[in-house]
This record gives C-alpha cells, sequence and structure tokens, in this order.
C-alpha cells in the first residue's frame, strides 16, 4: 500500500492543476513533514501558488470483503440516499449506489426500512461510529462536527443522462 | 487554514460497467490503520447493502502545509499550462514514475532548449526531495519500488484554450 500525495496549485487566472508523487505510506505527521518539505521545493520551482495538499491511500484487500457480488440487474443510478445531521445542526447526505432493491420498505413507499439488519448497520455506523483499534471513529460533516442522527433515508434515482 | 475532515471514498461498479463514488468523512486525529480499519468495515455495510461490486476504497488526508514555505498568491507569468516534464527511474530496471508540474517556472530551463537546468538550485532542491525523501517517506514507483534518481527534466506546453 502506498500514498499518493496531491498537491493543488492555482495560476494567475484563477485556473487549477495538480501534481502528485506516489510515496511510502508513513505516519500521518510523517507525511505531513514530506508534503511541506515537497511544496517548499515545488514553490520554488513554479510560479503558481500551492492552495493545498491531501494524502490518497487506496486500500488493498477490497476483494477480501463477503457478499462483494455484481448483481446482473444492478444500476449505479438507483441509490439509497441517507440524510444525517450533525451536532452542529449542519446536514450531510449519503448515497450508496446500486442499492438492493429489497431493503426498500414497500412497494408502495420510497422509505428504507431502518429496521432491516443491513439499513441499521448503515445507520449506526453513521451515527454512533465504529470501534476500531485507536478508538472510535464517528462520521462527521467537512468541518468535523459529528453525526448525531438520522433524517430519512429512502430510495432514490440519479439522472441517467444522455446516452452516447 | 484549519485542516478539514478526511475522506474515505467507496467506488461501486454495476451491472453496466457505470460506476460512481460515495463518500464518508470522519475526523482527524486517528492513525492511518485505524482509517484503513473503519474503511473495511464501513465497505463491508455497503456490500451488505447494495448489488453493485465495490471496486476500489480510500482514504484522502489532507495535509497541513502550514510547515511549509509557500508564496501568498501566484506570480503574473503563472499559468497552468506551462509545465515540467520529469522522468525518475526506479529501483526496479526499467519502471520510472513521471512528474508533470504546473506552472512551471521557465527561469530554471537551460538558454535555448527544453531542458531543465538540473544545476540550478531551486531545481536541486526538488529533484533531492524524489531521490531521497523526507523523513522516512521515500518517492515510489506505480508498483511501490523506490525510486533512485531522475533520469530527465524538461518543460512542456499542454493545450489550453
Amino acid at each position: 500500500m502506498a500514498a499518493e500525495i496531491i498537491a493543488t496549485v492555482v495560476d494567475k487566472s484563477g485556473d487549477k492543476g495538480t501534481t502528485s508523487i506516489k510515496v511510502t505510506v508513513g505516519t500521518i505527521a510523517a507525511m505531513t513533514t514530506f508534503a511541506a518539505t515537497w511544496a517548499t521545493a515545488l514553490n520554488n520551482f513554479i510560479s503558481g501558488k500551492i492552495m493545498s495538499a491531501i494524502a490518497y491511500i487506496v486500500l488493498d484487500g477490497v476483494g477480501l470483503l463477503t457478499d462483494n457480488t455484481l448483481f446482473p440487474n444492478s444500476d449505479v443510478e438507483h441509490t439509497a440516499k441517507f440524510r444525517f445531521r450533525t451536532v452542529n445542526g449542519n446536514p450531510v447526505n449519503l448515497s450508496i449506489p446500486a442499492i438492493d432493491e429489497s431493503i426498500v420498505d414497500a412497494y408502495a413507499s420510497d422509505t428504507l426500512d431502518q429496521s432491516l439488519p443491513e439499513t441499521a448497520a448503515i445507520i449506526a455506523a453513521m451515527v454512533a461510529g465504529i470501534t476500531t483499534a485507536g478508538g472510535l471513529i464517528q462520521p462527521c460533516d467537512i468541518g468535523s462536527g459529528n453525526i448525531t442522527s438520522v433524517v430519512f433515508a429512502r430510495e432514490s434515482f440519479k439522472n441517467s443522462g444522455a446516452r452516447r | 487554514m484549519a485542516v478539514l475532515a478526511i475522506a474515505i471514498n467507496f467506488t461501486v461498479r454495476d451491472a453496466k460497467g457505470k460506476s460512481s463514488l460515495t463518500k464518508v468523512h470522519v475526523p482527524t486525529g486517528f492513525t492511518v490503520p485505524d482509517y484503513v480499519e473503519f474503511a473495511t468495515a464501513f465497505g463491508q455495510l455497503i456490500c451488505d447493502i447494495c448489488e453493485g461490486e465495490l471496486t476500489d476504497i480510500s482514504v484522502s488526508i489532507p495535509l497541513s502545509l502550514s510547515g511549509a514555505t509557500i508564496r501568498a498568491a501566484a506570480l503574473v507569468t503563472a499559468d497552468i499550462a506551462k509545465k515540467a516534464l520529469l522522468m525518475a527511474g526506479s529501483a526496479v530496471a526499467g519502471l520510472f514514475a513521471r512528474f508533470t508540474i504546473p506552472t512551471y517556472d521557465e527561469s530554471h530551463t537551460l538558454p535555448d532548449t527544453d531542458a531543465i537546468d538540473m544545476a540550478d538550485a531551486e531545481v536541486a532542491a526538488l529533484v533531492a526531495v524524489i531521490e531521497t525523501g523526507v523523513g522516512g517517506i521515500a518517492p515510489v514507483d506505480l508498483r511501490d519500488s523506490d525510486l533512485t534518481d531522475v533520469l530527465s527534466a524538461r518543460e512542456i506546453f499542454r493545450k489550453f484554450n
């Protein structure tokens, strides 16, 4: 497993570009130190402004998950749309593509059956978090406000757009 | 500027070959293995609820650049279509890595050529980061082998507008 450190650069016109460097995965502190040194060297090499940097890590082991099976009629435009509320009152949406129709409450409804173990597990993970070796990780909004409740869970469809 | 929350990204593919990405934000303050553990557990929950195939899980960690020395605004000459292309060799013979860097400052180019001046101190500083890494974090190629040396560096221009 490696990390890609990606820097976003803006030019005089406000147009943005990115550049990246793939590195060994270290602690977040070590990757932050690397990014700062790399960004300083980049800054002296370019004429744009470096806006931000992220470490992007693709996980190994997706193949180890169970029930990761492609069904013949699955469609990513058929989604489960969840809305949650954070401690600050901010809404957080989660849209899970290619849902199994059987999690919908009834054919006369767009509501997801929150009593189903699969749906309840998603809601529990978002509201109560997941315990890891380092402690409880609780999902949040982009400003790190913890999610505290679910507002709704419903079936949703995305626009297919024009066919080419 | 405050560092934003960490994003866990999940990519699902359907039977028609279309892909869609969904993400969950989680707070800072944990280790990479903790985020990997969370992402794997949440990925399993997605597998349990969907009929598509979960093809990728990734973690995006915003990094603070407060320790970097970077300019406050782009120079008037900055344009993302002006790029530098660097090629670095790998510890595995035949493998290499490419770096395309936007808004390249042409003052580092040797006169009457497209070649970047490797003797330039500012170029050498960037090359040193690529070749030796920083604080135990080492640049690698696509197959995670260490990079050994920057083989070439030249300016390029991309079609833009």
